[in-house]
């Protein structure tokens, strides 16, 4: 990695993370010190402790960390104002997002075992789906557990590319077209989920049999490992080439930036 | 190849050519003006050096190698444009710290002896400037930012005739110190024209001047009189603008005069300012042989 690359990191990870914790501030201030302060005043009963046990850190810093990744064009504006090149940009963006990713799966995991630890919180294990579904296979608790931060980290990595992907493809287009796409596709939704309904009411649902094959194929389930714990090779392997083939497109969207009249 | 090298450039927007067939070269350690009228297309030719955006043809390169995608030659140039590429919640010192980031060097003292005499407040946010102080702004960024090669598209946007002053002094003192190229595109020639030394002149997308400024207005006259007299005396020359009042005819002339053609006594030929030069080549009867 150049010294110019390590700069545009360094200004992207700062920037995000500053981001990610201006929304976490206002998170806790409407879920913790909001409700508190309304308790005080129409004297109801507020249980803190309750209110701490009951946030999920993890999978909200998922959410905060992918809808963070939406924003291209704003860091693209002042990226190529200092002369950086839209795949330097592209480079250090998923070097970025890799670290905040790791970071904030890693505070995430770190809140539910403190948790644990102080205020008798639900353990890990039940907050994790991995360890759920995929805990079993493992002989080792340790490696379990190790197996698990990594999917935990990996997921939260490749869910940020694929809303690069997302983000970057919304950029292409103007704020007033944006709004038009935007407003096309909730039709869309809409229209989906009636004629499935619609479909559902009148026939139930068939799902084609070689659909539900993919499905288990993509979820490591097959017919020997019917009631045991799944094998979590492929929901790896899975990530794996969904996180290579978003940032690959991703970077082919990239290199269609271009400042526009706004 | 030295210094930028723009080579058969063609932007289209929609079914509009906006640059066409454009070819030339911006050589280091000299002071350029880019003119041309509004929607000439000086702004897209900068976007476009700058790779901000892209040309459907042609290609610009710095000492050989293309600026697009390129961080090593897109390093070298600063494009400072009328459009606000900064984030307006950000302050202005943050701003400067970025640019000092991803250019390196920024020459922060001088920054803030700018900001001293402009009288700008480093720790306001970019979003509540007024126009005139973005434009200061982003001029104190760059007189300051470590390049070589600084284009200025529109640099006095907004400002006063006191900032205009202030500005055109440090440019000059600027230069004078590190030796940068700048290229200014402006529509208040007269206030930059003393500081050019090379100019392009765009019109309808194609550059149409391309010369050092003491050479252009070298062939750049005016020759008035009587009209019959005026009229007889620059038959065939490249007339480019007329004047008229009364029966007293002044006629634009831009190119070599005939030397052999006697000149009547009651017609005077002067030599043309770069502004009027500019003017009578861009408005419609204006065109070069």
């Amino acid at each position: 990695m150049t010294a110019k690359e390590k700069s545009v990191v360094f200004f992207l990870f700062k920037r995000v993370f500053r981001q990610l914790l201006y929304v976490l501030m206002w998170l806790l201030l409407g879920g913790i010190v909001f409700p508190m302060v309304l308790s005080f005043i129409t004297g109801t009963n507020y249980n803190l402790v309750e209110a701490i046990k009951n946030i999920i850190l993890g999978p909200m810093l998922y959410i905060i960390v992918g809808c963070l990744a939406l924003l291209s064009y704003s860091d693209f504006k002042v990226l190529i104002q200092n002369g950086i090149s839209r795949h330097t940009y592209w480079k250090a963006k998923i070097v970025a997002f890799l670290g905040i990713s790791a970071l904030s799966q890693a505070i995430g995991i770190l809140y539910v075992f403190l948790l644990k630890l102080t205020l008798s919180g639900l353990s890990w294990e039940k907050h994790s789906l991995f360890m759920q579904v995929y805990g079993g296979f493992f002989k080792n608790t340790t490696v379990a557990y190790l197996m698990s931060f990594l999917f935990a980290i990996l997921s939260s990595f490749v869910f940020s590319l694929g809303c690069i992907l997302t983000g970057s493809i919304f950029s292409l287009f103007a704020k007033k077209q944006r709004r038009l796409v935007i407003l096309a596709m909730l039709t869309l939704f809409i229209v989906a989920v009636a004629t499935i309904s619609n479909a559902y009411d009148k026939n139930g649902f068939t799902v084609a049999p070689k659909i539900i094959e993919l499905l288990n194929f993509l979820a490591g389930y097959d017919k020997s490992s019917a009631g045991k714990a799944l094998n979590p090779t492929m929901p790896f392997i899975d990530l794996i080439i969904f996180g290579i083939v978003s940032s690959l497109c991703s970077l082919q969207v990239m290199k269609r930036f271009k400042v526009r009249n706004e | 190849m030295d210094g930028i090298v723009a080579k058969e450039i063609k932007k289209n927007f929609s079914k509009k050519t906006v640059l066409e067939n454009i070819n030339l070269q911006i050589k280091p350690g000299k002071i350029y003006g880019l003119l041309g009228r509004n929607g000439a297309g000086k702004s897209t030719l900068l976007s476009i050096i700058a790779n901000r955006i892209f040309p459907n043809e042609g290609n610009v390169t710095l000492d050989g190698s293309t600026v697009f995608e390129n961080d090593e030659a897109l390093g070298k140039i600063y494009l400072m444009s009328e459009r606000n590429l900064y984030s307006n919640s950000s302050k202005l010192r943050q701003l400067l710290n970025t640019t000092e980031l991803l250019y390196g060097d920024f020459d922060y003292n001088y920054a803030q002896k700018l900001a001293n005499i402009f009288e700008l407040d480093l720790n306001q946010k970019f979003g509540k400037l007024s126009t005139g102080y973005r434009t200061i702004f982003k001029l104190i960024i760059s007189l300051c930012v470590p390049v070589k090669y600084v284009f200025l598209d529109e640099p006095v946007l907004g400002l006063d005739a006191n900032h205009r002053e202030l500005f055109y002094r440090e440019l000059v003192d600027n230069y004078v110190k590190t030796g940068k190229t700048f290229v200014i595109s402006t529509h208040l020639i007269e206030e930059i024209a003393n500081s050019l030394e090379h100019v392009f002149v765009i019109r309808d997308g194609k550059v149409i001047v391309d010369g050092d400024v003491e050479d252009v207005l070298e062939n750049a006259y005016l020759i008035s009189g009587p009209a019959k007299e005026v009229e007889q005396y620059t038959v065939g020359l490249n007339v480019i603008g007329q004047e008229t009042l009364g029966n007293i005819q002044g006629n634009y002339v831009f190119g070599e005069l005939d030397g052999e053609r006697i000149l009547p006594d009651t017609v005077t030929v002067e030599k043309m300012d770069l502004q009027k030069l500019f003017i009578n080549l861009t408005n419609a009867r204006g065109q070069l042989k």
